[in-house]
């Protein structure tokens, strides 16, 4: 019997499919009762026949007599050089928000930044993207949470007055001896940081307090104690060959994801020359994206990983000749695990996303025995991007409510919503005699701060970065700051009674401390240049830090002592939200999470044996401890006797977006040790028999079974390179037709995807809606299947549902020569492009939905409603600021029309129209689509198949390539490479 | 007798006498007032850009009062060389020099005596002019009377007469309708707009003192009292504030289509009830021509609806293509100069008609007003708004770059001969039918352009000696212009 695939546990089970939005009693009515129904509710009378009359001649006639309307044309009174209507601009520039760094290319058409793509000459993200990178342009048209002035008291005030008050109560605190606390993100910018400490130098009694909302404190105090460095190394997933993660979702969330997916996936890729992989070995107890690209996975509590911990490192120490500290017995049996890092000495990575000093001192004694540190792991180039200590903001709120701090300065943090204990910070803060937000849209702290002076958005400011030790980029503003704004470094300066703007600061301190370190261009070209690339990466510089384990024993004896409960509640960052920063991003609030696939909430997930114990399914809400009450998700994989709840919910004053969406669980945080834990044991989970809709993509467009995902195993491929894909050749013998073959003289575009290099995370999701004008339709049309994604990251589970093997697989419009969707068209608003794309005419359209329901892939939307500028949708195509993200170059579509991939057909078109202008043919791999240029895996490479020595073809001819349903002889211009999991034994077909 | 012949006689002399005195009494004004004229170049020229006439100092001191300070012989010299007085020591020369900041005054060794003569006579005799007593306010711009808007409409078009009466009116220059073809001379709501704007124009002083040659000559023996500028002014801000009224074509094709429908119901009315007139033939005629005539005009109606094929829309300023690229021969790509790559043709910054209008200040037929207005924009920073004439629907995507650029297409294909238009006109109907037509009979650049290179099952019949057109290479897919 084949083995088994299923995207959701009714599946498997071969239950009916129902929708939570869908209500059970339309179910059972045909659409014909509806109509029925509707018609007999309303009496039709000759009156009603002689209305619509009328109204349709009214139109008629109004459409017949109306003028067009005038249309003026507004040129420049003085045009900028650089400016060309109609033709966009790139600049380079910086994204970093306090979380993630990437070095990015703003593009900006006719003055407008419509489209962040990443900068191919950083090092870090070499031109790829996170979806939250691709969603962030976004927040800077949000016109209606972002402050359109400086506010006093509430009040929108004026920046001279708020700076009379602020340099008053500053001065006041500094003469009285009462501290001023400064509280920042992970600040990685050179220059601010110089500015801090000019400020700091004016105010002497200055205290700069970073907060991380989800730190990395105990890996900093971990590398502290252990390596005398309070830095965190850089990882290289590249160059080992077993890789190992305690809760570490280094794919997703985790300290650097773009680089690091992009480093996992260069060790995944596998072809001619390249014929091993590593593999990947992940503990944890919700399903992380890294979790579901594991090779193995072991789904634990989260108390029961420190004693996997210790006992790993027993098994190593044991076999190095180091001193083994008493365990209690693993759960789970991890010799051959050891046994395998012992092989790969120094091509091994373990790493630990839990937040605990002893922990992470146990991770530390394991790779130095493992001799990663300088191999695989290293300190030469430390990441900057996580510094904050978690004991610091404690002692900053006991100071606070002790009334020792007079002034507390917020800068790109959001306490009041994201610290665990936000009362006592609440309480303190009223003891202040002055609190100073820099937001720049509504939150919850700034909402209770007495001043908010509103910082620039980040494409409107200037700013340098350092997110590895000698790495650094610019960031430049790519447009005028749109409201009455100032740079959070500005106000600072200003408050120093410093002159300088900040942009000569930036620029000042470049010239300084830079231009000397390079000798490519003479210092007064260094900035101009430096500017233009974005980067400025100086050459690894060699450190080598000696391991003392002097702490490694009580660390040991704490790892030990973990007690587990019955049920335990851990927390975790989602893919779009993250700490909840960028929660009222419309295109991120309805990205649904790659695993569970749920948009618009967050919820308790629990596993499928836990559901079965308390008789709940998902939907049905819970009641976790004493006050939390949570909707149930099922998550096939999820630990038993674990829930897990996303971060980033529950806003109270973000905007129209994040309020009042899902639950808080910051609150529920605690500090041990010297860190805040983002596990808990709770002491009871009851079902309440309340029911709550949860809006899923899981169940829209089900696939029935049909051989979609095609997997083997890494011995397997190695014996025969067309395992797992059997089929494609006996789908190919079969391609023979009864009409005349279609020849495609010019070009024929095509794309390929490879499964084994793809994670799931979704940047192509997002990127496609920022490039082809997607429009975000809310919970409610989401959980009626009306998501309006372009491209859609199909989620597949098969084998045990306790612990399923996971498959992520990017759908998007097939563009099949043979299209099923062609031939059903009443209209022939679908039909055949001669360079092999199926090309979708909207003006044509008349919405008969032929073609979605003949369409195999499912991957047609329909404009159920007019998305753009209609109220009913409050997102951002209904507003004249929120609609300027629009990309010029793709039609927004009206009501009553199908809509689907174009494989980016604008792109194909102005790449080839540049080649012309310049007189010379198309470069092979010069097109990119958005979801391709997005991608940190380098999963999707979109070509030409009529150029064989494309790199299109190379993957087309590879024996792993497949058509999806290729047997029904649609001939897909999309292949995918079959996924190759790097696993001893041969997988059971179940 | 002897008294008649006298008094003959001194008629005659007086016939003889009187024009030459009238001659020579002509002369004399001539002489002086050519006096004063020749002083008042050389002044214009030499002297204006340091020196006022009033007390005001600019470089050099202003001239109010010279007489007295100054002997003539010692300006005489003084203009002629200073730098060489100050040399010499002349006391009242080093004076002057180290008052005036030690700029020397440039020699003027060029001007005679005469000259000189001429230019101190003029500067002596200078008076400024006074002040024009008018006995209305002349500031007012908005907020007059009803009486007085209508006696200024009256006065614009002619209805009463002036009362320094002359043939002109108004209106007979100045437009009150917008009318699809250009009058170079300003519009009522022209002047309106230029009148009203701050540091706009001033009604009262232009008509008395015309700003250009042009204005002088057509305005020439207009004199207008005060009030009735007064009126003129308060019709001008009513068009101002109610803007151009656009002249009204004749509904000639909705008339017969109410008349066809009116004999067609009439025609049926008889057959059926009246029975008035005998033969069926007339009817059945009359429905037939009545439903083919509705029939062609709902359909040629119905196919044009929303095409604006003609459309002529009179600009905010009098610009000629004609003469810029017609007489004057400016490459279109001049001002349009993106056209050849990107994908707008472009609309020439303000920036870009400065770069002639910098020195090209007054128009042949223009005059200065509709040049001024790129001045005024400039110095305003409020852009100038044209009617854009030729427009796409936002789901067809068209790019100049491809077909000016790539295509090597003639602006004039799509644009007609733009250098004959005094108004631009669009030419085609921008009709998807003109595109696709265009693509299956136009050749692409196959040969030439190296993109076509990868093309190859192409070259094969581009050897043949066919035609390559862009229809061949799919220039007619939707996802050409539709995405």
């Amino acid at each position: 019997m084949e083995k088994k695939y299923w995207k959701s546990l009714e599946e498997q089970a071969n239950l009916p499919v129902t929708n939570p939005g869908q209500k059970d009693e339309d179910a059972s009515r045909s659409l014909l009762d509806l109509i029925d129904e509707e018609i007999d509710s309303k009496p039709s009378s000759r009156r009603n026949f002689l209305k619509f009359c009328g109204f349709s001649f009214a139109t008629a006639a109004i459409a017949t007599s109306c003028k067009n309307p005038i249309n003026t044309a507004i040129p420049y009174l003085n045009k900028p050089e650089e400016v060309t209507p109609g033709m966009a601009n790139h600049y380079a520039s910086t994204y970093f928000d306090g979380q993630d760094y990437n070095g990015i290319l703003v593009k900006v058409r006719d003055g407008r930044p419509i489209k962040i793509e990443g900068n191919e000459l950083s090092s870090i993200s070499k031109g790829a993207t996170s979806a939250r990178v691709q969603g962030s342009v976004l927040s800077l048209y949000d016109d209606g949470a972002r402050f359109k002035a400086p506010k006093m008291g509430g009040k929108e005030t004026t920046w001279n007055a708020l700076d009379t008050e602020v340099s008053a109560k500053l001065t006041a605190a500094n003469t009285s001896g009462k501290s001023i606390a400064l509280v920042t993100s992970t600040i990685i910018s050179p220059s601010t940081l110089s500015v801090i400490n000019e400020f700091k130098s004016k105010f002497p009694t200055t205290k700069h307090i970073t907060y991380d909302a989800v730190s990395s404190s105990a890996v900093l105090e971990a590398n502290n104690l252990t390596f005398s460095s309070q830095t965190i190394p850089d990882y290289y997933f590249d160059k080992a060959d077993v890789i190992v993660s305690f809760g570490a979702d280094f794919l997703g969330t985790w300290l650097m994801p773009v680089e690091f997916t992009r480093r996992f996936a260069a060790s995944r890729r596998l072809n001619a020359e390249k014929r091993t992989i590593s593999q990947l070995t992940v503990f944890e107890s919700g399903m992380s994206l890294t979790g579901a690209n594991a090779d193995y996975r072991h789904p634990v509590k989260p108390s029961q990983q420190a004693s996997i911990i210790l006992s790993l490192y027993n098994e190593i120490a044991t076999a190095t000749g180091g001193t083994p500290y008493s365990a209690p017995a693993s759960p789970v049996n991890i010799t051959k695990l050891a046994k395998k890092l012992l092989g790969a000495k120094g091509k091994s990575i373990v790493v630990c996303g839990i937040n605990d000093t002893a922990i992470q001192v146990v991770v530390n004694a394991i790779n130095q025995m493992l001799q990663n540190y300088g191999s695989t792991i290293d300190f030469s180039s430390s990441l900057n991007i996580r510094k904050g200590i978690d004991q610091e903001m404690t002692t900053f709120v006991n100071e606070l409510n002790e009334g020792k701090t007079a002034v507390v300065v917020f800068y790109n943090v959001n306490p009041v919503y994201n610290y665990f204990d936000s009362k006592l910070l609440v309480d303190g803060l009223k003891k202040a005699e002055l609190s100073v937000s820099f937001a720049n849209a509504i939150d919850e702290t700034s909402a209770i701060c007495t001043i908010v002076a509103p910082d620039h958005h980040f494409l409107e400011s200037w700013n340098d970065a350092e997110p590895k030790k000698g790495i650094f980029s610019l960031q430049q503003p790519t447009i005028r700051n749109i409201y009455w704004t100032r740079q959070a470094q500005d106000s600072l300066l200003k408050w120093s009674a410093s002159t300088v703007q900040y942009n000569a600061y930036v620029k000042q301190y470049w010239q300084q401390n830079f231009s000397s370190k390079q000798t490519e261009y003479t210092s007064l070209d260094f900035w101009n240049y430096t500017l233009q690339k974005g980067i400025f990466e100086l050459p690894l510089s060699t450190s080598q830090f000696t391991f003392a384990n002097q702490a490694l024993a009580d660390s040991a004896k704490k790892c030990a002592s973990f007690v587990t409960s019955e049920t335990e509640l851990s927390f975790y960052e989602t893919i779009a939200l993250g700490n909840g920063m960028h929660t009222n991003n419309p295109w991120m609030m309805e990205m649904p999470d790659p695993i569970s696939k749920v948009c618009w909430d967050n919820f308790a997930a629990i596993s499928p044996k836990m559901a079965e114990k308390l008789g709940v399914v998902t939907g049905d809400l819970l009641k976790i401890g004493n006050d939390l009450e949570f909707v149930a998700f099922i998550q096939p994989g999820q630990a038993d006797g674990t829930i897990s709840i996303a971060y980033g919910y529950g806003h109270t004053k973000a905007g129209k977006v994040a309020d009042g969406v899902g639950v808080n669980v910051f609150p529920f945080m605690k500090m041990e040790g010297n860190n805040r834990k983002e596990s808990i044991a709770i002491a009871s989970v009851v079902k309440t028999g309340k029911k709550y809709n949860l809006a899923s993509t899981q169940t829209h467009y089900s696939m029935e079974g049909r051989d979609i995902v095609r997997e083997t195993t890494l011995a397997e491929w190695t014996e025969k390179p067309n395992a797992g894909n059997e089929m494609h050749e006996e789908a190919e013998k079969h391609n023979i037709s009864l009409y005349k073959e279609i020849k495609f003289e010019g070009h024929h575009w095509g794309m390929s995807i490879d499964l084994n290099a793809c994670t799931g995370c979704s940047a192509c999701v997002i990127g496609c809606q920022a490039e082809n004008n997607v429009p975000v339709v809310g919970k409610e049309q989401v959980a009626m299947t009306r998501i309006m994604h372009w491209i859609r990251m199909d989620r597949y589970y098969s084998e045990d549902t306790a612990n399923p093997s996971v498959y992520f697989q990017p759908i998007m419009c097939q563009q099949c020569d043979n299209a099923p969707c062609e031939n059903v068209c009443p209209v022939s608003a679908t039909n055949h492009s001669s360079e092999g794309l199926n090309q979708m005419a909207y003006n044509r359209c008349i919405g008969t939905k032929y073609c979605i329901n003949n369409c195999p892939y499912k991957v047609r939307r329909f404009n159920w409603f007019r998305y753009a500028t209609n109220d009913a949708f409050d997102y951002n195509m209904n507003s004249d600021m929120g609609r300027m993200v629009l990309n010029p170059d793709v039609t927004v579509r009206e009501r009553g029309v199908v809509e689907k991939c174009s494989f980016c057909v604008q792109r194909i078109q102005e790449k080839k129209l540049l080649a012309k202008l310049e007189n010379r043919p198309l470069a092979d791999g010069e097109i990119q689509t958005a979801c391709m240029q997005a991608c940190p895996a380098g999963a999707i490479i979109f070509g030409d198949t009529n150029n064989q020595q494309g790199k299109l073809m190379d993957l087309f001819t590879d024996q792993r390539n497949y058509n999806l349903i290729e047997e029904i002889h649609t001939l897909p211009s999309v292949g995918y490479l079959t996924k190759v999991r790097n696993r001893d034994k041969e997988i059971k077909k179940v | 007798m002897h008294l008649q012949a006298s008094y003959k006689q001194k008629l005659i002399a007086l016939k003889l006498t009187a024009p030459l005195i009238l001659v020579m009494a002509g002369l004399l004004y001539s002489s002086v007032s050519q006096a004063q004229n020749r002083g008042k170049e050389i002044f214009d020229k030499n002297c204006s850009i340091c020196h006022k006439l009033t007390e005001e100092k600019l470089v050099g001191p202003g001239f109010k009062g010279i007489a007295d300070r100054r002997d003539k012989k010692w300006m005489k010299k003084f203009i002629l060389s200073s730098t060489e007085m100050v040399k010499s020591g002349d006391k009242i020369a080093v004076q002057v020099f180290n008052e005036n900041g030690k700029i020397p005054m440039p020699d003027h060794k060029s001007l005679t005596d005469s000259d000189l003569d001429q230019l101190i006579t003029y500067i002596e005799t200078y008076k400024p002019a006074e002040a024009k007593k008018v006995s209305v306010d002349i500031t007012k711009k908005e907020g007059f009377w009803r009486d007085e808007i209508l006696r200024g409409e009256r006065l614009f078009s002619g209805v009463i007469p002036f009362e320094k009466g002359t043939t002109l009116n108004c209106v007979s220059c100045h437009a009150l309708i917008a009318t699809d073809s250009l009058n170079f001379n300003p519009s009522a709501i022209d002047l309106a707009k230029a009148w009203q704007e701050p540091n706009g124009i001033n009604l009262y002083q232009v008509l008395s003192e015309p700003t250009s040659t042009k204005m002088a000559e057509v305005h020439k023996g207009l004199q207008l009292s005060d009030k009735e500028i007064y009126d003129i002014s308060a019709f001008l801000s009513d068009v101002g504030k109610k803007g151009m009224v656009w002249e009204k074509t004749f509904p000639a094709r909705l008339l017969l289509f109410i008349f066809l429908g009116l004999l067609m119901a009439w025609a049926l009315a008889d057959i059926i009830w009246f029975r008035k007139v005998k033969y069926r033939i007339i009817h059945v005629f009359i429905i037939i021509v009545g439903l083919g005539v509705h029939g062609t005009l709902v359909i040629q109606e119905g196919i044009n609806l929303g095409r604006t094929k003609d459309y002529m829309p009179d600009q905010p300023i009098k610009f000629s293509h004609k003469v810029h690229a017609g007489q004057n021969k400016i490459d279109c790509q001049y001002c349009h100069s993106i056209a050849s790559y990107s994908k707008s043709a472009g609309f020439p910054s303000a920036n870009l008609c400065m770069n002639c209008h910098k020195v090209v200040k007054a128009g042949m037929r223009s005059g200065k007003f509709e040049i001024n207005k790129i001045y005024r924009a400039v110095e305003s920073g409020k852009p100038i708004e044209w009617v854009r004439v030729h427009k796409l629907p936002d789901h067809a995507f068209f790019s100049h770059a491809q077909h000016v650029g790539a295509g090597k297409v003639k602006c004039q294909d799509c644009h007609g001969a733009v250098e004959n238009m005094d108004l631009i006109k669009q030419f085609s109907d921008l009709s998807m039918g003109w595109c696709v037509n265009c693509h299956r009979q136009t050749e692409v650049q196959f040969k030439t352009n190296k993109y076509y290179e990868s093309f190859k099952a192409i070259h094969d019949e581009a050897k043949a000696g066919k035609k390559i057109t862009a229809e061949r290479l799919g220039g007619i897919d939707c996802s050409k212009c539709h995405y």
